[in-house]
């Protein structure tokens, strides 16, 4: 259990600029989740801490150690692969115990039969086996000790890989995508179990994943990263209430968020379209900006009502809950999130008007960044 | 009833048939000639097994009587046999063939075993490892591929003379510890073994050497059963190279070269015992690749040559 550093990493492949400057400080114990859409660099950062890949520039700390040195077995760290990389001739069992065999038992010791004529082997080799039991039980896969992994289903071979990584009780869990060959149910639920058992563990995770749903119900703290640029480091709730670049606020949040165009007047008034968002007051002031709303965060109101007109162009229903995509008068396209019941008032077709919640808008410059906003209250 | 003749089907599989009958006919002599009489040989009588009448052992004879009179009948009497068991007592009485024998399995076993040492972590680190001017070994490798082995068969021997190893089991190793085939084989297979796998053994602990021997070396043993089966057959039975190897110690030599102890020699050709000779020769391998058969089409398979 341990902090890790992250400071300054650059990391280029020939020309290939693939990380910029990233720095992230993790806390001892913290769920990070690393989240961005494909190759955005995820892996590789991944991989620099874990000492697979070098780094151009900048350092990695493991607690309070310097490890940019270090060999990838000696920084006392643990790696889940998306493909498991699990020993395919080794048992079940053989394949957890390999990192413990190669740290208590010596290369004598390793060896098939004269290994057991080594003093001490024994007693390491009963220590191995009582750790490795101990993590087939936590994870319940004690019966499947003896079978290859050419004989265990994608979600039993993911509780091995996981095994393997926690049977040397390491220092940071590292995971690179490791619920993505799963199906979508197992990949629920598995999303569960490995924060259960970080919580059981109280070890660090640095998790990996494009999939944002498994970043937001799993991370203590999730990483956004685009382009090999870090963006934004922050709490699940914070990254989707209140990202500081419109591609964080694009990326976080199914349906995406609603961008409009709109013009801020030397007040600092917003309008979009011939609407003016009541209460909302930009810091830049006279310039060509960008609103963001969330479907949550955009109702429609019959026709004719205050509010953008709007068509609808298509609905989908969820059961619970409904989309409605609408189209405005200026061609742009917005995304209402509302209780299923609305589609008795509205459905495909139809002509409509669109509300925007100004609480909950957010105001982005015409390079992407956040813009401060005063909320008034309004009546 | 319905007939499903149809003349394509029939086509091919005359074709194979007469293909097959091509392969296997001078097997056929082989295992023929080597249970016949020489007189049978001669005249070509005797069908498959020969009359197997009991003939009498010129050798046997000729030994048994130095004076070089006309030998009694009782001396010809006692060396009185069946062609079968004249040609194959010859085989192994005329040559040391067991002798041969063994020097067989131990040239070319030393030199699988030598090329596997050799092979593996050369095709791991050209397959697996990133280090400057890879790939112009990897072109090496594919330009040695094209050298046969005939062109160099001179300037090596002169360089085993000069360091006085000609005549000895090393000539007949060493020279082939290196094999291109092998590294090239057993590099394309690698390539296909996720990088992942490696990463997650170098997490666990294991050094360089260690993830060749036990990572990927067990990944691969259809590829290298494969690769055991060119090399010991094409050892085995290599004739060439043992023939300039080894010039006059008999000691050092290899089963083929065992044949020649039957070939042109006072009493002109003996083809029973020599044939003998090639069928206990060929028998091994035909064993073993009977046993290895459906790992040597796996391998192949596998390796798919891509
Ligand atoms: N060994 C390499 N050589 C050259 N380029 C590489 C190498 N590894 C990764 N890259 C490039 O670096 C970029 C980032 O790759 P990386 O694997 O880190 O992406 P990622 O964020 O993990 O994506 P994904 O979600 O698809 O796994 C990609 O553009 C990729 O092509
Ligand atoms: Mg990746």
């Amino acid at each position: 259990m341990a902090s890790v550093t992250i400071q300054n990493i650059d990391k280029s492949f020939g020309t290939v600029k693939v990380l910029n400057g990233v720095s992230i400080d993790i806390e001892d114990g913290e769920f990070i989740v690393l989240v961005g859409p494909s190759g955005c660099g995820k892996s590789t950062l991944l991989r620099i801490i874990a000492g697979l890949e070098n780094q151009n520039s900048g350092s990695i700390k493991i607690g309070n150690n310097i490890v940019d040195n270090l060999h990838a077995s000696l920084r006392d760290i643990a790696m889940v692969f998306q493909s498991y990389a699990l020993y395919p001739h080794l048992s079940v069992a053989e394949n957890i115990s390999v990192p413990l065999r190669m740290r208590r038992l010596n290369f004598l010791q390793r060896f098939p039969i004269i290994g057991r004529f080594i003093p001490g082997s024994k007693a390491a080799k009963a220590s191995i086996k009582k750790d490795v039991d101990e993590v087939t039980e936590m994870l319940g896969i004690e019966e499947l000790l003896h079978r290859k992994p050419g004989q265990l289903s994608g979600g039993q071979r993911q509780r091995v890989a996981v095994g393997r990584a926690m049977v040397r009780h390491p220092q940071a869990f590292l995971m690179d995508e490791p619920l993505s060959n799963l199906d979508a149910e197992r990949r629920v639920h598995m999303r569960a179990e490995i924060a259960e058992l970080h919580r059981r563990l109280e070890s660090t995770f640095i998790y990996v994943t494009h999939d944002q749903a498994e970043a937001m119900t799993m991370a203590d703290r999730v990483a956004v990263m685009m382009d090999g640029d870090l963006l934004q480091v922050d709490t699940p709730r914070n990254v989707y209430a209140n990202p500081v670049d419109i591609r964080v606020a694009e990326f976080i949040g199914s349906p995406k968020i609603n961008i409009l165009s709109a013009q801020s007047n030397d007040t600092g008034d917003v309008n979009v379209g011939d609407m003016v968002l009541a209460g909302v007051k930009s810091a830049a002031k006279n310039s060509k900006i960008q609103v963001g709303v969330r479907p949550e965060a955009v109702t429609l109101e019959p026709k004719n009502s205050a509010g953008i007109p709007c068509h609808i162009v298509h609905h989908e229903n969820l059961g619970s809950e409904a989309y409605f995509h609408v189209e405005l008068n200026s061609g742009e396209r917005v995304i209402s999130r509302m209780d299923a019941s609305a589609i008795d008032q509205f459905s495909t077709g139809h002509d409509a008007s669109v509300m925007l919640h100004s609480n909950n808008v957010l105001l982005f410059d015409n390079d992407g960044q956040r813009i401060v906003t005063h909320n008034e209250v309004v009546m | 009833m319905i007939s499903n003749f149809s003349a394509t089907q029939a086509l091919k599989h005359v074709t194979l048939i007469i293909g097959a009958l091509i392969v296997i006919l001078p097997f056929y002599a082989m295992l023929s000639y080597s249970m016949k009489s020489p007189h049978e040989i001669e005249t070509n009588t005797g069908g498959f097994f020969g009359d197997q009448k009991p003939m009498v052992d010129e050798w046997c004879v000729k030994a048994n009587n130095p004076s070089g009179v006309l030998p009694s009948e009782e001396l010809k009497q006692a060396c009185t046999k069946t062609p079968i068991v004249f040609n194959y007592v010859s085989a192994f009485t005329k040559a040391p063939l067991v002798r041969y024998l063994l020097n067989g399995v131990f040239v070319t076993l030393s030199i699988f075993f030598i090329q596997v040492l050799v092979a593996l972590p050369c095709a791991y680190a050209l397959a697996k490892l990133k280090f400057w001017g890879r790939d112009a070994v990897f072109m090496l490798v594919l330009f040695c591929l094209l050298i046969p082995v005939h062109a160099i068969a001179l300037p090596l021997y002169i360089m085993l003379s000069k360091v006085g190893l000609i005549n000895s089991y090393a000539a007949l190793i060493v020279p082939w510890t290196i094999s291109v085939f092998g590294i090239f084989l057993m590099r394309q297979f690698f390539m296909t073994i996720p990088d992942d796998l490696i990463d997650a053994a170098r997490i666990d602990g294991m050094s360089e050497f260690s993830i060749v021997w036990k990572v990927m070396l067990p990944c691969a043993i259809p590829a290298l059963m494969a690769f055991a089966i060119f090399s010991v057959v094409a050892h085995w039975n290599d004739y060439f190279w043992p023939r300039i190897a080894v010039t006059s110690d008999r000691n050092y030599f290899t089963p083929p070269l065992g044949l020649r102890m039957f070939k042109g020699d006072s009493d002109g050709d003996v083809y029973g015992p020599m044939m003998a000779t090639a069928t206990i020769i060929v028998t091994p391998l035909i064993v073993a690749f009977l046993l290895a058969q459906r790992k040597f089409i796996e391998g192949i398979t596998l390796s798919g040559m891509k």
